[in-house]
């Protein structure tokens, strides 16, 4: 399957309970077949002191769209809907898992 | 030399991440930063990549221990502390840990994935870039 690279860029950023998350997020442009994604993508977001809490979100075949939280292996699916909602859906679960992500910290050192 | 870099960068909040997804799937037009984290936060940058945590990765680098127990042995620590860091430096994909069987033992051999590490955190805003031509 031919796959296009549109998308791979990892970015750290702070919670509000004081946590480092790191977000790393790829995707792919694909042939689209029915009912699957025109996209192949993982996406991860995990604590930088303890990797394993993590929330994953990927689409190999031949599971689909799928996601998995800490470590559990097995994964939950989800419906394909669209590619806005498949990010609202992991920014939802990365709130529930980390807590807010801070948009602008003020964490002493920041330059402005 | 395969470098990794850390990127302050004020413009990189979560919300200018998921705006970017979203953008390169509908224009269809590469946006591809690898062997790069970028932040808005020093405090994460440092957080992430602790002095103890670019201890281990320059040992690995240099040193290319065939076992956990090597690496520890060289960094006079304890394995399972080292194990913890080496499992965040492979979340984050400057190391790798190859799994080979020793006899009939499994061990991990701990393997750096770049061969620097460098951190940037922005030109100042000293006005020198623009005097460069015709001054000192």
């Amino acid at each position: 399957m031919k796959a296009t690279l549109l998308l791979d860029v990892q970015e750290l950023f702070v919670t509000e309970a004081g946590g480092t998350v790191e977000i790393h997020m790829d995707l792919y442009e694909v042939t689209k077949k029915k009912g699957q994604p025109e996209y192949r993508f993982s996406w991860i977001a995990f604590d930088t002191d303890n990797p394993m809490r993590r929330v994953l979100f990927d689409c190999h075949p031949p599971k689909g769209p799928h996601f998995h939280l800490d470590e559990d292996s097995e994964g939950q699916s989800f419906q394909w809907i669209s590619i806005d909602e498949a990010i609202r859906f992991f920014r939802e679960k990365v709130k529930e898992h980390f807590g807010e992500l801070v948009e602008v910290p003020d964490d002493g050192g920041q330059r402005t | 030399m395969k470098t990794f870099t850390f990127r302050y960068d004020p413009k990189a909040t979560p919300h200018a991440l998921f705006a970017r997804v979203a953008k390169a799937a509908k224009a269809r037009t590469a946006d591809v930063h690898k062997d790069e984290t970028s932040s808005n936060s020093i405090h994460a940058i440092l957080s992430a990549m602790t002095e103890v945590r670019l201890q281990v990765f320059y040992a690995i680098a240099d040193h290319h221990p065939v076992s956990m127990y090597q690496l520890a042995q060289h960094l006079k620590r304890d394995q399972a502390n080292v194990l913890r860091d080496v499992k965040a430096l492979e979340a984050m994909k400057l190391v790798k840990l190859v799994s080979e069987m020793d006899g009939d033992r499994e061990r991990l051999r701990p393997t750096a994935n770049y061969d620097r590490i460098v951190f940037d955190f922005g030109a100042a805003r000293t006005g020198r870039a623009k005097r460069t031509v015709g001054s000192n």
